[in-house]
């Protein structure tokens, strides 16, 4: 019997509308567990509103999202903690705690989940802070840090609590070109040993066509192209063509 | 024009209910124990560092002209004698509670607001979320416990504050002796009517933490909101402290 795909994030007809605004439109698409996937489109496209429904942090206004088999729309607040603990999201703006240090905001979710000594916790911080290239920063308070430092130890904060599926918005924008295929190493890394699945959204073509397994592309709201990177980067969709090729005359209207 | 009436009708009860919602929350995590106690100790704390100094001037003011006031009436009838009883009474049943919950609306309820809103605005609250932690919970709950402590402390100190600085303009009369402004106190001032202000002020307490996290956590998604947020937060407060206070003062003290 062949290996049939697993998904592990099924998206069904997804609408998410503010005010007569059609934010996303008709959005399916299905991830596989272990799987790198890849939404691009351009800025307002909708992609970091389709992570925060992702994680349900917004309601769609139609459409049904399944994670790991089971359907998240009818599930209370105190139920989706349970889903959203094999979730972990890496904000656009990272969102740190600004109250606390990095070593606190690397170490919240395990405190309040799990019951490990201090030493443990401070052994599992370092460890997560080095993966992210930010050792020796635990004292330091979020203000203190640059956008490219918060956003990985954005990073190392949802990393820390191992979950199975992690959503990446802009991973990699604000870093220099040496950390951001650092981060792109480790998104494949944790792919590849751990099985992570991930899905990464960004509008760095390059970046998504050397990591992802498939790539699904926005526009206004609605999916244009979904394929492998190979297959988009030889679509004759003008759309898509236009996106990957970054030229300023097309089917794209600024 | 019905229908601008209607709506602000609408969004009145839509705030009721939402303030309402965001109460019972609180009473459901105070009692199936999601109450942190290191974070409502540092907000019990913050509360009486951020609000006692300006609650403090204001009582000893307040007390001052109602002691003065008080002094130069009492005397032309001979009341000399029960002007530290007048001020007490005075500021037992309304100063202290009223005057005292506008500063910590003002002082602790805005930064409440500012902050659940900043954090808003920045996502925090969302990153919460994400890591399976109730915002309700763990933000709110903490800092309507510390209302709850605080805020009937801070109103009996301010009364006290209040008396006292009643006693400093008093004694300037030659009618007014420094001990009888003071022991006038005793006899005449029932306890139930301390109680009762005090118990005004729990009530006063619960709206300041109440509509200010509701301000925090609803604050709209631009830095701009974050201050509309706080403003809203501290002028709700008091008009809404007005209107208790009213029904509040029939209940406690009903005529006759
Ligand atoms: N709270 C909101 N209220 C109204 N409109 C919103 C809100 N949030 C997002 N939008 C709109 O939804 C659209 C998609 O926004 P979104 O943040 O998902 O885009 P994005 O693809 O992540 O863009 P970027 O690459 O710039 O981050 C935009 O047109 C934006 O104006
Ligand atoms: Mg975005």
């Amino acid at each position: 019997m062949s290996k049939v795909p697993e998904p592990i994030i099924e998206v069904n007809n997804l609408w998410y509308r503010t005010g007569d605004a059609d934010i996303l439109a008709n959005v399916s698409f299905e991830v596989q567990r272990g799987e790198i996937f890849g939404v691009m489109g351009m800025s307002g496209a909708g992609k970091t509103t389709l992570l925060r429904l992702l994680m349900r942090l917004v309601d769609p206004d139609e459409g049904d999202i399944i994670i790991a088999g089971e359907s998240i729309m009818g599930l209370s607040e105190t139920q989706l903690s349970r889903i959203r603990a094999n979730i972990g999201m890496c904000f656009q703006y990272s969102a740190l705690f600004d109250s606390m240090t990095v070593a606190e905001n690397v170490a919240f979710g395990l405190r309040r989940g799990s019951k490990l000594s201090e030493e443990e916790l401070r052994r599992k911080i370092a460890e997560h802070l080095e993966i992210v290239g930010m050792h020796d920063t635990e004292e330091k308070m979020p203000s203190e840090l640059s956008g490219g430092m918060r956003k990985r130890v954005g990073i190392a904060r949802a990393l820390i609590l191992n979950p199975d599926i992690m959503l990446y918005d802009e991973p990699t924008a604000g870093l220099d070109p040496i950390m951001a295929s650092v981060i792109d190493n480790l998104i494949v890394r944790l792919r590849d040993e751990f099985g992570m699945t991930s899905v990464v959204v960004t509008h760095e073509v390059d970046e998504l066509m050397s990591i992802s397994d498939r790539i699904m592309m926005l526009y206004q709201g609605r999916i244009t192209a979904c394929g492998s990177p190979a297959a988009l980067q030889q679509s004759d969709n003008p759309y898509v063509q236009q996106f990957v090729h970054g030229t300023a005359h097309g089917p794209i209207q600024l | 024009m019905l229908t601008a009436v209607g709506r602000q009708v609408i969004a009145f009860f839509a705030y009721f209910g939402q303030t309402t919602q965001l109460h019972v929350d609180n009473l459901r995590g105070l009692l199936t124990g999601k109450l942190e106690y290191r974070t409502t100790i540092s907000q019990m704390a913050h509360i009486g560092v951020s609000s006692l100094p300006i609650a403090a001037v204001t009582m000893v003011f307040s007390g001052m002209v109602i002691g003065y006031h008080a002094a130069i009436q009492a005397s032309k009838f001979g009341g000399g004698g029960y002007v530290g009883w007048l001020v007490a009474e005075i500021m037992c049943r309304e100063l202290g509670p009223v005057l005292v919950c506008f500063v910590i609306a003002a002082e602790a309820g805005s930064a409440m607001a500012a902050e659940l809103g900043t954090m808003k605005v920045t996502e925090q609250i969302d990153a919460l979320r994400t890591m399976a932690t109730n915002p309700v919970d763990y933000l709110v709950l903490p800092r309507y416990v510390a209302c709850l402590v605080m805020v009937p402390l801070l109103v009996f100190v301010g009364d006290i504050i209040g008396v006292t600085g009643g006693y400093f303009m008093a004694v300037l009369s030659p009618y007014i002796s420094h001990v009888v402004y003071f022991s006038s106190i005793p006899g005449n001032l029932e306890a139930w009517t301390v109680i009762a202000g005090i118990l005004k002020s729990v009530v006063f307490g619960l709206i300041i933490a109440i509509v200010a996290c509701h301000q925090g956590l609803t604050c709209g998604q631009a830095s701009e909101e974050v201050a509309r947020a706080t403003t809203r937060s501290v002028v709700y407060s008091i008009m809404l402290i007005y209107g208790a206070n009213l029904l509040l003062t029939i209940i406690l003290f009903p005529p006759g």
